[in-house]
């Protein structure tokens, strides 16, 4: 029976070969875009899941209250662990830790040379309680060690690249020029799924020596971290409650009340407002969204094989006759169907996974992510094809082998299936409604997205940002400085240098607490922060408004104030100039110039007040203007500058628009993953109307005929397949704008500055989703009031 | 083996009653050769379609081999079919997609025949009516005749005690009737009770007994009893 219900299947799909092939195509379309999502959402969902407490381990988060902002940082003061530690015993296991960006380590070789790895990530100062919190396995040495100073352990793999085949214990580096360190252990590699990628941890107590002040509570970086364990079937509730007395007991003439939280490491991955040391944190409810979108594709796969499906039913309604009459009961004509279906399906299946195996690699770049396939070493992966594979089986082939094993055999032999009687046209045109629907959906989303990159990549920021290189000053010596400043300007490519703590947009920021007597009385003043030199506005090409520049200082001696400043404070610019602010223990130094407001941060941020002033030793970068001619000459000739200037580092560089571009990068993969996906849906809802239309024609074929034989001419021919096809788009954009617009609003709002959704962008997508359907649909019709009436009538 | 009691069958439009078969009474016997006669639309091939429970009486009693096909369930029905009766189709309702061999192999799927009985049976079959040579064949690459001879065949592979013919000879050219008549003859002195649907005095002149339909009424009838 099987054998023969396969054979059978297999000579009508390699008779039918557009039926097929339009139906594995797009099933296997669907099929790789819910491969993919699954392997997106498994990957993410297993973040640092391999911890055996996973369960008990919790982060200690800050929110801190300035002036009437708020702001998050998962950082909490560095001597809380070990308050903690003293006042709630019966923590199992508490640590601190520290982690920074980057590190340049100094390996003495045998021959007494050098050599420098400057590491851009992965650099942390740990605890043993760190190891025995988490489960990253020492392959060699103990965790133990890590408690004196100056010890480190790396991970294998940084160990190889530091020290070859050699055995790194006991080996010496030098980390940033100034830090011995021994290494004591080595840590098998991190996997990928972890927010804490670590590759060299170093003991705690070397910390100190870097000029960090351990144990101030004042002193709140996001960088330092606090870890608990919680016993057994404590409640983290009951730690939480008691976190308010301990910040009085330490903390008690902090004019601003932090609020500490326990964040739960299975939070840590989620939670985009607390972030983590991977960079990216992915919300659930856009791995939902994910979900959702895949859902959706697979659906406008199953509707393709369904709507083939039941127009191809009048063709088989004989065999379907011929085999009830030899004696078939219903369920074995459906089982056979199912058969044919699942066949397909497999195809699908296998096809999707060769797609997949292709396409991997973009969607890892896309998102990058490091995602492998592995199928047969990812039971999970193999599992859910499997149930793929049976979902759509019975998604697709259920509702066609039920309309086609009903068919009555006497009526089934007779040919007497009416057109109507292939399965519900009223379900035929929903299906494909509800196709033109999640098209349209997705067309709509990338539209605004894209609108949405393109805003940000043009809107004015109030700066300049072209042609601006920056490179790290990684010392701040005076004369260093001014050497390397010399160099630079000696080349006539280069038309502005400017020293600073930022670029005048970077990502991070800089807070400042300042005072002022501007309205009577003292007040305090919350500011965005910016160290920078005299040249830094006109290489950035920052605007006054009032007032003047400040002078040429290596301290902190004028300001310069954004409008926004300005603005906070009530006061029109002219009438800001010659006021006095006080930061920190310094005097009254007066404000000299107010400059036109820019965006200092990314635009999903409004603009903050913004203070402008000197002060060598915070001096983190430079940035360059260069001609843009002569780029690639220029970019040599600084890392010639820099490298000479700095010879015990490592020289990069970056350009501020790359700068700038990668605060979107999140928005960047996104709008990315839109494309990619609508894309997918357009083209299996396009092969799904092709194949209808397709049908359609050939039934029609006599009709048609007739039609023409009776003076109809191609206008009419063509109406016939148009007419129905505009009223179902109409009809799925109706159902479509409404919940787009909902939708996307929903995601604008992460902006503050956002494009406004109007009424072009659904014009857009309706003008293009009908040309996309008309392209589809258009060879077949044509080519079908094309055809001689006389040919077609022929066989009648 | 057959009685039919007082069968109605009608197709409502709305108001309207459209008559097929009208009270139709009808007893066949074990090892007749029936010919229902008449003009078209007069109910010839619903009355075969009833008999053969491919189709249900609206109203009337329809006894087969004592059992009451009326009160049966659709799962019964068709377990009695496929184990009784053969059917024969004028355009012979070959599957295309399958060969010779494998239209003929299909009911005894159904019936579900051990493989190699399967294989024997086929075998035999094929060596009945003479078509050995063409068994890997599809039914497109067979003439009219040789294809209403693999119909017959598939009908009558499984031994059926009732043949139900819609106007077997109707495609085919006199020469290849004859021969098709000929085989039901044979295969009704064999003894398989055969009813057959035709408009041809000729092929009725094979069987036993004749009865005309008019206008879904049985109007006269020949020979038999």
């Amino acid at each position: 029976m099987l054998k023969n219900y396969l054979k059978i299947a297999l000579r009508k799909l390699s008779r039918n070969r557009l039926y097929t092939v339009i139906n594995v195509l797009g099933l296997a379309m669907g099929m790789m875009c819910c491969l993919f999502i699954f392997l997106i959402i498994k990957y993410e969902l297993r973040f640092d899941r391999f911890h055996s407490k996973y369960d008990r381990i919790y982060r200690i988060t800050t929110d801190e209250a300035i002036n009437d902002v708020s702001s998050y940082t998962m950082g909490s003061p560095m001597p809380m662990a070990q308050a903690l530690r003293n006042d709630f015993p019966a923590l199992e296991k508490v640590t601190v830790m520290f982690y920074t960006v980057n590190g340049l380590f100094g390996v003495k070789s045998e021959s007494g040379e050098i050599k420098r790895f400057q590491e851009n990530e992965g650099i942390a100062y740990v605890e043993p309680e760190f190891f025995k919190i988490f489960d990253f396995p020492w392959s060699a040495g103990d965790s133990k060690s890590l408690s004196e100073p100056n010890n480190v352990a790396l991970t294998k793999n940084l160990a190889k690249k530091f020290f070859g085949e050699k055995d790194p214990i006991g080996q010496t580096l030098r980390l940033d020029n100034q830090i011995d360190l021994k290494v004591v252990g080595v840590v098998k590699s991190f996997p990928v799924h972890t927010d804490l990628p670590f590759t060299a941890m170093i003991s705690w107590k070397t910390l100190p020596q870097t000029g960090m002040n351990v144990e101030a509570w004042g002193n709140m970086m996001s960088n330092a971290n606090t870890y608990v364990l919680l016993p057994q079937n404590f409640s983290p509730e009951e730690l939480q409650s008691k976190l308010p007395a301990l910040r009085d007991k330490f903390q008690p003439d902090e004019l601003n009340k932090n609020v500490y939280r326990l964040q739960p490491l299975g939070d840590i991955h989620f939670n985009g407002r607390y972030g983590n040391y991977s960079e990216r944190t992915i919300s659930q409810l856009t791995l939902l969204g994910l979900g959702v979108i895949g859902i959706f594709l697979l659906i406008t796969a199953c509707i393709n094989f369904i709507n083939m499906a039941t127009a191809e039913a009048i063709n088989r309604a004989k065999e379907i006759g011929v085999r009830k009459v030899l004696g078939a009961f219903r369920t074995q004509v459906m089982s056979q169907f199912l058969g044919e279906t699942f066949i397909i399906t497999v195809l699908g299946a296998v096809l999707a996974l060769v797609f997949g195996e292709l396409l991997l690699p973009v969607l890892n770049s896309i998102l990058r992510l490091k995602i492998s396939f592995g199928l047969f070493d990812n039971i999970s992966l193999l599992g859910f094809l499997a149930a793929l594979i049976v979902v759509v089986s019975l998604l697709a082939g259920l509702y066609p082998a039920f309309v086609l094993s009903r068919f009555a055999p006497a009526l089934a032999i007779k040919s007497k299936m009416s057109k109507g009687f292939g399965g519900g046209l009223f379900l035929r045109r929903g299906l494909v409604v509800f196709q033109f629907f999640i098209s349209q959906l997705l067309i709509i989303g990338t539209i605004i997205v894209t609108m949405q990159m393109d805003y940000f990549h043009n809107k004015d920021m109030g700066f300049d940002k072209a042609a601006v290189v920056i490179v790290s000053l990684p010392v701040n010596d005076a004369t260093k400085l001014q050497t390397f400043h010399t160099e630079l300007l000696r080349n006539n490519l280069i038309r502005n240098i400017s020293f600073n703590s930022s670029s005048a947009s970077s990502g991070g920021r800089w807070d400042a607490d300042l005072k002022h007597n501007i309205r009577g009385s003292e007040e305090n003043f919350v500011t965005d922060l910016k160290f920078a030199d005299t040249e830094y506005m006109s290489t950035y090409g920052l605007q006054l408004i009032a007032g003047r520049k400040y002078v040429p200082s290596d301290t902190i001696s004028e300001f310069v104030v954004n409008e926004t400043f300005a603005k906070k404070l009530g006061v029109a610019p002219h009438d800001l100039i010659g006021k006095m602010l006080k930061l920190g223990r310094r005097p009254y130094l007066p404000i000299v110039g107010v400059m036109k407001d820019f965006n200092s941060t990314s635009l999903h941020e409004e603009i903050r007040p913004c203070l402008l002033a000197t002060r060598r030793t915070a001096y983190y970068e430079a940035g360059i203007k260069i001609n843009m001619q002569g780029a690639s000459e220029a970019l040599r000739y600084i890392e010639k500058a820099w490298t000479a200037a700095f010879p015990e580092f490592v020289y990069s560089y970056e350009f501020l628009d790359e700068r700038v571009a990668g605060f979107y990068r999140e928005e960047q993969k996104m709008s990315q993953l839109f494309r990619a996906f609508s894309s997918i849906a357009i083209i299996i809802g396009c092969i799904g109307l092709f194949g209808l239309v397709s049908f359609v024609a050939a039934q029609r074929t006599k009709e048609i005929g007739v039609r023409k034989v009776l003076g109809a001419t191609m206008r009419h021919i063509l109406m016939i397949f148009s007419r129905e096809l505009a009223v179902l788009i109409v009809a799925a954009f109706i159902i479509a704008v409404p919940i787009a617009y909902l939708i996307m609003n929903k995601w604008l709002e992460n902006f503050a500055y956002r494009i406004e959704i109007g009424a072009p962008v659904f014009v857009l997508a309706f003008i293009s989703s009908a040309m996309i359907a008309a392209l589809s649909v258009g060879y077949r019709a044509i080519k079908a009031a094309l055809a001689n009436p006389v040919e077609s009538l022929r066989y009648e | 083996m057959i009685r039919l009691k007082n069968i109605f069958k009608y197709y409502s439009n709305k108001f309207l009653k459209t008559y097929v078969l009208q009270d139709i009474d009808l007893d066949v016997q074990q090892g007749e050769f029936l010919t229902i006669m008449g003009p078209s639309g007069s109910g010839k091939s619903t009355l075969l379609h009833i008999i053969g429970m491919l189709d249900e009486p609206n109203d009337g009693e329809y006894h087969f081999l004592d059992q009451p096909v009326h009160k049966l369930t659709e799962k019964q029905r068709s377990e009695l079919h496929k184990n009784y009766i053969g059917f024969v189709f004028q355009s012979y309702h070959l599957i295309d997609e399958l060969t010779v061999y494998e239209n003929l192999e299909t009911p005894l799927l159904y019936q579900k025949v051990k493989a190699a009985e399967r294989k024997s049976m086929i075998a035999d079959i094929l060596d009945r009516f003479q078509i050995v040579a063409k068994k890997d064949l599809f039914p497109n690459q067979l003439s009219g005749g040789q294809q209403q001879l693999v119909g017959i065949a598939r009908a009558v592979i499984v031994n059926p005690k009732l043949i139900l013919a819609d106007e077997p000879t109707g495609n085919l050219n006199s020469a290849q009737g004859e021969e098709i008549m000929t085989l039901f003859k044979k295969l009704n002195a064999e003894g398989a009770t055969i009813i057959q649907v035709t408009h041809s005095e000729k092929n009725a002149s094979y069987g036993n007994r004749i009865i005309h339909l008019m206008d879904g009424r049985i109007a006269r009838e020949e020979g038999g009893k």
